[in-house]
């Protein structure tokens, strides 16, 4: 995909991205500071907006960029503990055009996020 | 030499999208350990074009601040570790870069593993940051960053800024680089 043929984006795309951009920052923020139920808020946040950027890049045929946004969302959910559907976005962004180092680094993330899927399941049974 | 002059606190009106106060009272914290504001940095510039620069590939950074985020500074130094500070305060000079030089425009963020990706939406770019706090290993440090820049997961252009805070004098390495998509 050339970067001078890809479309631009329209404005209610660019103000979701500032919403989720918004969202994400201040996530990081919190749990950099310990406040961590706030950022768990704002995780799933920030992941929700991801998840409805992802298919709108992909009507600009934007597909690589969709896939990494679709990452993004998987790692927002992890850490908002919604562990499921950080599975499921892994395995949805692997669909997508990633060069060969993220792809393995998102088989990575994939791979960590299911361990942590798995501990939490058995920690569930045994409560 | 040419001097650009800003207060840190116009960072957060140049990126309204970004959560920024506490990079900037991080920035911050480091700097006063240095000295009083503003605090200067040898700005050292490698194919990067901008009107404002003209010809010069060099030009000082100087960065002012209020008592207020002095105040803010001081309150965030007890929470958050050394490496984080130091990380966050390169951030919020290289976000002076990217708007006041590079002209990045509009700034997405995106998660990637432990790690956040910056990226312009006007221009198809994206912008690596990192920090130090040992002079001598701006180069080597920099060296790294345009590795990770070049293999960008968007290959597109990039732009590195490293930043290293000393008692000897700040200095900051940016530079541009082709990405893989051309």
């Amino acid at each position: 995909m050339s970067k001078t043929r890809v479309k631009p984006y329209p404005k209610h795309l660019r103000r979701l991205m500032t919403e989720k951009t918004k969202n994400l920052t201040q996530a990081r923020t919190c749990s950099d500071l310990g406040m961590e139920e706030l950022a768990v808020h704002l995780w799933n946040s920030a992941a929700g907006h991801e998840e409805r950027i992802a298919p709108m890049l992909e009507t600009l045929d934007r597909h690589l960029e969709a896939a990494l946004h679709r990452v993004s969302a998987a790692n927002c959910y992890q850490k908002g503990g919604d562990l499921s559907r950080a599975a499921n976005l892994y395995r949805a962004a692997l669909a997508g055009p990633l060069s060969e180092q993220t792809r393995q680094d998102v088989q990575g993330m994939l791979a960590a996020c299911l361990r942590q899927l798995a501990r939490s399941s058995v920690t569930a049974a045994l409560s | 030499m040419l001097t650009l002059r800003c207060h840190i606190e116009q960072v957060a009106d140049w990126h309204p999208q970004l959560f920024l106060d506490s990079q900037i009272a991080a920035c911050v914290t480091i700097l006063r350990e240095y000295s009083e504001s503003p605090a200067k940095f040898a700005v050292e510039c490698r194919n990067i074009y901008a009107a404002w620069l003209g010809q010069a590939r060099a030009f000082e950074l100087e960065v002012a601040w209020s008592t207020e985020t002095a105040e803010k500074a001081n309150r965030l130094r007890l929470t958050l570790q050394r490496k984080p500070l130091v990380e966050a305060a390169a951030i919020t000079l290289g976000l002076i870069l990217a708007h006041e030089v590079a002209d990045l425009g509009q700034l997405d963020v995106t998660e990637y593993g432990d790690r956040a990706d910056y990226r312009s939406l006007s221009r198809a770019c994206v912008l690596e940051i990192s920090g130090t706090e040992t002079l001598a290993e701006l180069s080597r440090r920099h060296r790294q960053k345009v590795a990770q820049a070049i293999a960008n997961r968007y290959a597109w252009d990039a732009y590195a800024v490293v930043c290293a805070f000393s008692a000897q004098g700040h200095c900051i390495r940016f530079s541009k680089h082709v990405g893989k998509e051309r």
